[in-house]
C-alpha cells in the first residue's frame, strides 16, 4: 500500500466570481460622453463661452474668462457623469465597487480617445483645449516676431513716414483748397450757360475716387498743372477752362500756404521734411554735448537726395552704423567727427525705440503664456473633476440597477 | 412622466431653433440633460 499522500489546494470563498468587465457597456458610455460633450461645446459656442471664442478674441490681457473656465468644467462633469452612469447600467452590475471601476475605466478610455482625436486635429471634444494651448504658443511666437518687425519697419519708416505725413497734409490742403476755389471758379461762369451748380461741383470733387485724387495730387506736386486740369475736367462735370482756372488758383494758393517763393511743391515738402528731421537729430544729443547744430545738420541733409536718404535709413534699420556713417560722409560735406556725432544721436534714438518695442513684445509673450497656463490649469481641473464624476456616475448606475433589477437581502453571519 | 418631459424638451428646442433664441435653447438643453440623467438613474 502506498502511504504517500498527495496534496492539492482547495480555496473556499464566499465571494462571488468577479464580474467580468463589460467592454460593450464602456463603448456605449464612451460614445455617450463624446456626444454629450460635443453638444455642450456647440451650446458654448452659441453663447460665447467656449474656449474657441476666448482664444479667437485674442484679448488675452484679461486672461481666461471665468465663464469659459466654468463652462469647461461643467460640460466635462455632465458628459462624464452621463457616460459613466450609462456604462454601469448597461454592464448590469450589482456591486457598487465594480460599478465605480467601470466608471473609472470609462474615464480612462474617454480621455485616451480625446487625446487621439486631438492628435488627429479634432480638439473640440471634451473642451480639453489642447489645440488652443498650441494656438496660444503660436501666438506667443507671432507676437514676438511681429513686435520685432514692427520695430524694424518703424525705424525704416521714419523717412518714409514723415514723407507720407507730409503727403497727407498736402492732400488735405489740396482738397480743401479745390473746394474753396470752386465758388470763385463758378462765379466766373456766365450765369446763362450755367449747367452745373456750385453744390454739384463741390460734390463732384468730393466724389473723386482715391485713385483719381492721388493722381491729381501727384500731378500737382510734379508741377504738371495741365494734367491735373485734364483730370479734373474728365472726372467732374466742369469744362476744361473751368478746370484750368481752378487748378491755377489752387496751385498758387498752396504755394503761398507752404511759403514757397520759387521752386516746386516737391521742394517745399522736402524742405519741411528736412527741417523736421534736422531738429529731431539735433535734439537727440540732449545732454548738451551737441557739437553739431541743427542748421549744420539741415544743410547736410539738404544735400542728400531721396535715394541717399533712404539708403541711410535702411542701413540704420539693419543697425549697420558704420555703413550709415560712411554714407553720410560720402553724400554730404560733413566731417568724420560731425558725422559720428549725428550717428551717435540717431543710434540713441533708435535704441530707445527698439527697447520700447522689445518691452511691448515681452509683455505680450507673458500675457500669452499666462493665458496658456490658465487654459492648461482649467483643462486639468476639468479632467480631474471628470474622473471624480465618472466614479460617482458608476455608483449611481449601480444603485439604479439594484433598485430596479435586484432584490437585496441581508443575511446574518454566524461567527 | 417621461413622455411629458421628452415632449417638453422637443417643443422648447424646436421653438428655440425657429426663433434662434439662445436662452430658450439653453433651457431646453438643461431640461434634456436632466431628462437623460433621470433616465439613467431609473427615476423615469
Amino acid at each position: 500500500m502506498n502511504d504517500e499522500i498527495g496534496y492539492r489546494e482547495e480555496i473556499r470563498t464566499n465571494l462571488p466570481r468577479p464580474t467580468a468587465i463589460s467592454w460593450g457597456a464602456i463603448l456605449a458610455g464612451l460614445f455617450a460622453t463624446l456626444g454629450v460633450s460635443w453638444l455642450l461645446y456647440l451650446f458654448g459656442i452659441a453663447v460665447g463661452v467656449s474656449v474657441a471664442d476666448a482664444s479667437d478674441d485674442m484679448l488675452l490681457d484679461d486672461g481666461l474668462p471665468q465663464a469659459v473656465a466654468l463652462w469647461m468644467v461643467l460640460s466635462a462633469a455632465a458628459a462624464y457623469f452621463i457616460g459613466a452612469a450609462l456604462t454601469s447600467r448597461m454592464a448590469a452590475v450589482a456591486d457598487e465597487t465594480v460599478g465605480m471601476l467601470h466608471g473609472l475605466t470609462l474615464w480612462g478610455v474617454a480621455t485616451v480617445a480625446t487625446l487621439l482625436f486631438a492628435y488627429c486635429g479634432v480638439t473640440t471634444l471634451l473642451q480639453t483645449g489642447q489645440g488652443f494651448v498650441a494656438g496660444a504658443g503660436t501666438a506667443v511666437v507671432n507676437t514676438a516676431s511681429a513686435g520685432v518687425s514692427a520695430t524694424a519697419a518703424g525705424a525704416a519708416g521714419i523717412a518714409d513716414g514723415a514723407q507720407a505725413l507730409a503727403d497727407t497734409d498736402l492732400a488735405d490742403s489740396v482738397r480743401t483748397e479745390l473746394k474753396d476755389r470752386v465758388a470763385e471758379a463758378v462765379a466766373s461762369v456766365d450765369a446763362d450757360d450755367a449747367e452745373v451748380s456750385e453744390e454739384d461741383v463741390k460734390q463732384a470733387i468730393e466724389d473723386l475716387d482715391e485713385e483719381s485724387f492721388d493722381e491729381l495730387v501727384a500731378n500737382l506736386t510734379d508741377d504738371d498743372q495741365e494734367a491735373a486740369a485734364a483730370l479734373i475736367a474728365d472726372s467732374t462735370s466742369l469744362s476744361s477752362e473751368q478746370a484750368e482756372a481752378l487748378i491755377e488758383g489752387a496751385y498758387n494758393e498752396l504755394k503761398d500756404q507752404l511759403g514757397v517763393e520759387d521752386g516746386s511743391l516737391v521742394d517745399s515738402v522736402r524742405k519741411t521734411l528736412i527741417d523736421q528731421t534736422a531738429q529731431a537729430v539735433a535734439a537727440f544729443d540732449a545732454k548738451g554735448q551737441t557739437t553739431v547744430s541743427a542748421s549744420e545738420v539741415r544743410k547736410a541733409l539738404r544735400s542728400l537726395d531721396r535715394e541717399a536718404f533712404n539708403a541711410i535709413t535702411e542701413a540704420a534699420m539693419a543697425s549697420d552704423w558704420e555703413e550709415v556713417q560712411d554714407l553720410i560722409v560720402a553724400e554730404t560735406n560733413l566731417s568724420d567727427d560731425e558725422t559720428e556725432e549725428i550717428v551717435r544721436g540717431v543710434k540713441r534714438a533708435y535704441r530707445s525705440r527698439i527697447k520700447a518695442a522689445t518691452t511691448a513684445a515681452s509683455e505680450a509673450v507673458e500675457t500669452t503664456s499666462t493665458y496658456a497656463a490658465q487654459i492648461l490649469w482649467t483643462t486639468f481641473a476639468a479632467s480631474a473633476i471628470g474622473l471624480a464624476v465618472s466614479i460617482l456616475g458608476g455608483w449611481c448606475g449601480v444603485e439604479a440597477n439594484k433598485r430596479l433589477y435586484y432584490e437585496v437581502h441581508e443575511k446574518p453571519v454566524t461567527s | 412622466m417621461r413622455f411629458g418631459l421628452i415632449g417638453t424638451v422637443l417643443v422648447i428646442l424646436i421653438i428655440a431653433a425657429l426663433l434662434q433664441n439662445v436662452a430658450l435653447g439653453g433651457i431646453g438643453g438643461t431640461v434634456l440633460l436632466i431628462l437623460i440623467i433621470l433616465l439613467l438613474l431609473g427615476r423615469i
